[in-house]
């Protein structure tokens, strides 16, 4: 089963689409700094409906695949650890929907738990490469300012913050968004 | 976006402009003082002004100017407290995204939708990739449009796009925007499907194309101005 053209433009126009809702909750968000760490969270709530309708749609492989790494394209800044975070968990969610044979409705709503640890692909980025982050802060910003912020992100809580949001987000936007789907979008035909 | 303009004097072609894209996202990384952040400004505005973009590039090197100087300033201050910390963290941020921005513009606003699509063909990139990646930019202006008038549809119910509806009644602001948002981009998403198919983006014969990207003796000089400044940055800054 091969993508075809028109699945293409279905996989690039939902991809503008996520990229899109992605900016207008950060611009909401970002209003506040604090809750800016919860965004796996947020996102993933939000954006459920969105990635499990264009999943649903296409039923192929490569659907997933490619909005990440067109996400990761326009989000990440080609930063070779988020691109890969990004690709690594759109390969697993692309596992999750070809177990299921893409019939399984729980296949999806499962993939979509993989799948948005995307949106924290940018946090791990600075987890990992903590060292490197706190040393281009400090060149840039001065010594105060980085120690502060090495504060934040060395604790091993930070990671499991993270990783926790990102989990508990996909499977409550993946629940939300499959009834949302079924709601509105199965009895208009859509999908 | 992504419909060119008549009034450059010089033509660049995508592909250069592509890798000043890339260029613009890895300076910021590695120019840590000031003044050579300008110099680079600088010269991405004289390429806007080239490529016909006359008011943008004199309101936009004014723009980056104004950020730097208001940077510099706040890093003389101290560090101290939380606020302090907060704001300087926008700081830097929006310091990091200018030369970004900048760029973007001069990709987007300068470049036109066939001349890209030339482009990528003859950089052999793989068509599975061409054609999400341009229906992606050119789906984005599309969206926001939408996106402006369910805002407003919704002011008429009384639900209010706003931090505070967002956190007191999440599910309704979730059902409520997103579902119109997503009704009315899918019968966009099959307009586009059959427009493309009429243009025949789904046969698998060799595309022919009415302008054809070429690299001239402009592109190479340009490349060789930017590259030149990003070896020099990386050596000064190891």
């Amino acid at each position: 089963m091969k993508l075809k053209t028109k699945d293409m433009i279905y996989a690039g126009a939902f991809a503008a689409l996520y990229v899109v809702a992605v900016l207008i909750i950060m611009m909401l968000v970002g209003t506040i700094p604090i809750i800016y760490i919860a965004c796996p969270l947020i996102l993933g709530v939000f954006l459920g409906a969105i990635y499990l309708l264009s999943v649903l749609k296409v039923r192929k492989f490569g659907a997933a695949l490619l909005m990440a790494v067109l996400f990761a394209c326009i989000a990440t800044g080609f930063d070779p650890i988020a691109f890969s975070v990004c690709i690594v968990s759109a390969l697993a969610a692309e596992l999750c929907m070809a177990l299921g044979k893409y019939q399984s409705k729980k296949m999806y709503v499962i993939s979509y738990v993989f799948f948005n640890f995307i949106t924290a692909a940018n946090f791990f980025k600075i987890l990992i490469a903590k060292d490197a982050y706190i040393a281009g802060v400090r060149a840039m910003v001065g010594d105060d300012f980085a120690d502060g912020m090495s504060k934040l992100v060395t604790p091993w809580w930070a990671w499991i913050m993270i990783i926790g949001f990102a989990i508990v987000g996909g499977i409550l936007g993946g629940l939300l968004g499959s009834k949302i789907v079924k709601k509105h979008f199965e009895k208009a035909g859509i999908v | 976006m992504f419909t060119g303009n008549d009034n450059s004097i010089i033509k660049a072609d995508p592909r250069t402009k592509l890798l000043l894209l890339i260029i613009s996202m890895i300076i910021p990384l590695k120019c840590v003082t000031i003044f050579p952040s300008l110099v680079y400004a600088a010269l991405l505005c004289v390429m806007l002004f080239l490529e016909g973009e006359k008011y943008l590039s004199v309101i936009s090197f004014v723009a980056a100017m104004i950020i730097m100087c208001l940077y510099a300033g706040a890093a003389k201050g101290g560090f101290g407290s939380l606020l302090n910390m907060i704001c300087m963290s926008v700081m830097l941020l929006i310091r990091f995204f200018c030369p970004i921005t900048m760029a973007l513009m001069l990709f987007t606003k300068t470049t036109d939708m066939s001349h890209l699509i030339s482009s990528f063909q003859k950089m052999h990139l793989p068509m599975v990739f061409v054609i999400p990646f341009v229906v992606l930019i050119r789906f984005i202006p599309t969206i926001f449009d939408e996106w402006d008038g369910i805002k407003k549809a919704m002011l008429f119910r009384g639900i209010e796009f706003k931090l505070k509806s967002f956190l007191t009644k999440p599910i309704q602001i979730i059902e409520y925007t997103m579902v119109p948002l997503l009704f009315c981009s899918v019968e966009l998403m099959d307009e586009l499907a059959s427009s493309a198919m009429a243009r025949g983006l789904d046969s698998d014969r060799q595309r022919s194309s009415y302008v054809e990207a070429r690299l001239g003796a402009y592109d190479f000089l340009v490349i060789l101005v930017f590259v030149g400044f990003l070896a020099y940055m990386l050596f000064i800054y190891q």
